[in-house]
């Protein structure tokens, strides 16, 4: 059963030639992508091989140049953003930014965070989003008096806390995160690794996520994506891609992790 | 998720009562503050608490020493001027036309200065640098002067010395929020917000406004001692207030004449104008300080 289909996602980045100034021209895709309901896919590859731009495209923070998105029954042109095709996206995916630090308002409180994609996407009346933002809150592990907090006020964790609650406060279908892992400490890392593997169980998400850290990959997800220079090279169940890698990349990216970890876990 | 319940905390200070909370913590701006609230008070409840009327003449007592001098008396606390008016309720009366009306100057400049910001800095292009280069040659000619070719230009008197100083303010309103919004747009929050499906208005509303009021008191205490400075200037240059309104510039002017014979007709206003600015500009300095340990303390 999808929940996401992706066809032919496209994007262009064509900075045209300015003087003193060598054309940069960087292509994502086409990208073709299918998610199953509760299911975990991890996007990993090098620096600068588009995976950033990849989750952003998914979720409609920059708009693509061609392709198709299909979520939840509800067809989308990637390259439009028309309103009430915007809302129900909100709605259906959303995404936690790479750094939770900065995509969190240093002059608003939490609560305040929390509040707007509810008033901007539900019609709740004001107790009814409050009460749902305190239950998010305990959801993630932080207290319902953080409602109050500003930002300085928190841990980087509780930031990522923040980041998290925030992106399920509308109970959507697919959650994107962008290196969700990499601030953190790893008894903060593991807490949240568990935090989302429960959430997904609870609710049913479907989680997209990009990670350097193949160890964590390996544990939670059940697709691995391989991309370099903004195009899929290699897919596939987990366990297939980390034994019998494929392409070069991929198996570079294998073999620098196991040189890391005990040989008797192969 | 927590295994243990725990009681809430009882009392949240909410972001005002946070900023005053850092604020009375500073002794200096609570000193400026003081000041400036006599200041208000005066201002505000200057028919009640002034002895006499700002025209009162006591054609008895032309230029009577301040009361702390030995032939001084205790009827007229700062003395009086040439003409025999009270100088204590004159200045009181000045401080109520020269605070009130350059209140009132900042208030329009920065509505229509950072709403023609907001809108430079969310657009992009020829347009949004055509207003940042007007702007930004206008910032290069001081205020005072561009107040000055306007009043040479729309006449003398006190509303339109006001006119000119507001439009001689908008200019520096409109490059700060300008700047400001760029920069705050380019940031990852309002990504974020943009994801939580918030249009632009609401963006300028709930995402940058909070950050940006910290610019404002910044600008606003600035541009509100400019325009204190500025109107009582044109007052003493007899561009602004005319003579039959007791405004602190005017006052000064008036003193001038009489300032070997009376120099308290000087000092005295010369020293409430000095007062003012200094306390705007202490109590905007606190408060920008307690708005910034707000947010990052």
């Amino acid at each position: 059963m999808d929940i996401m289909q992706v066809r032919q996602l496209t994007f262009i980045h064509n900075e045209k030639k300015r003087w003193l100034k060598r054309p940069e021209i960087f292509q994502l895709g086409p990208v073709d992508l299918s998610v199953k309901r509760g299911e975990t896919i991890a996007i990993i590859g090098e620096n600068r091989s588009g995976k950033s731009l990849l989750a952003k495209l998914l979720v409609g923070a920059i708009p693509a140049d061609a392709g198709e998105i299909e979520i939840n029954e509800h067809k989308y042109l990637a390259k439009y953003q028309s309103k009430d095709n915007k809302q129900k996206r909100t709605h259906d995916i959303r995404m936690i930014l790479q750094h939770s630090n900065e995509s969190m308002n240093p002059a608003v409180p939490v609560g305040k965070i929390l509040d707007e994609p509810l008033r901007l996407n539900t019609d709740l009346t004001e107790t009814q989003r409050r009460s749902l933002i305190e239950e998010t809150l305990v959801k993630v592990g932080l207290l319902r008096e953080h409602y109050h907090f500003y930002r300085h006020m928190l841990s980087d964790g509780q930031q990522q806390r923040v980041a998290l609650a925030r992106a399920i406060v509308l109970k959507p279908k697919v959650l994107v995160a962008d290196e969700p892992f990499a601030a953190l400490d790893p008894s903060i890392r593991s807490q949240t690794v568990n935090l989302i593997l429960q959430l997904q169980q609870e609710l049913g998400l479907a989680f997209i996520f990009i990670s350097h850290n193949l160890g964590i990959v390996r544990h939670i997800a059940d697709r691995v994506i391989v991309m370099e220079n903004g195009e899929i090279v290699e897919e596939g169940k987990t366990e297939t891609i980390f034994r019998w890698p494929q392409h070069l990349r991929t198996k570079k990216l294998v073999t620098a992790y196991q040189s890391l970890v005990p040989q008797q876990t192969l | 998720m927590p295994q243990f319940s725990l009681y809430d905390e009882e009392f949240h200070p909410s972001p005002w009562q946070r900023t005053w909370l850092s604020f009375k913590s500073s002794h200096i701006a609570m000193v400026g503050l003081a000041m400036l609230g006599l200041f208000v008070i005066f201002s505000v409840f200057a028919p009640i608490l002034t002895p006499y009327t700002a025209i009162e003449q006591n054609i008895d007592g032309l230029l009577l020493p301040p009361s702390w001098l030995p032939n001084g008396s205790i009827s007229h606390i700062f003395g009086t001027d040439a003409l025999g008016r009270d100088l204590f309720t004159l200045i009181i009366y000045g401080c109520r036309i020269t605070l009130g009306s350059a209140f009132v100057t900042v208030v329009l400049a920065m509505l229509v200065g950072v709403s023609i910001g907001t809108i430079a800095g969310m657009l992009r292009g020829l347009r949004s640098s055509i207003v940042n280069h007007l702007l930004d040659a206008l910032m290069a000619i001081p205020t005072l002067l561009i107040a000055i070719i306007i009043v040479a230009i729309l006449g003398t008197g006190l509303v339109n010395s006001m006119w000119a100083i507001t439009l001689a303010l908008i200019p520096q309103f409109v490059h700060h929020t300008r700047s400001f919004v760029r920069a705050e747009m380019k940031k990852e929050y309002i990504v974020a917000s943009k994801l939580d499906g918030a249009n632009k208005w609401q963006l300028f509303f709930h995402s940058i406004l909070p950050n940006m009021i910290e610019m404002l008191v910044v600008q606003g205490t600035l541009a509100l001692s400019i325009a204190v400075i500025d109107i009582s200037a044109l007052g003493f240059l007899n561009l602004g207030a005319q003579a039959s309104q007791p405004e602190l510039g005017v006052i000064l002017a008036d003193g001038l004449d009489v300032a070997y014979l009376a120099p308290w007709n000087v000092a005295v206003p010369g020293m409430a104008i000095f007062l003012l600015v200094l306390s705007i500009n202490i109590v905007g300095d606190g408060l920008r300080s307690a708005l910034r340990k707000r947010v990052s303390h």
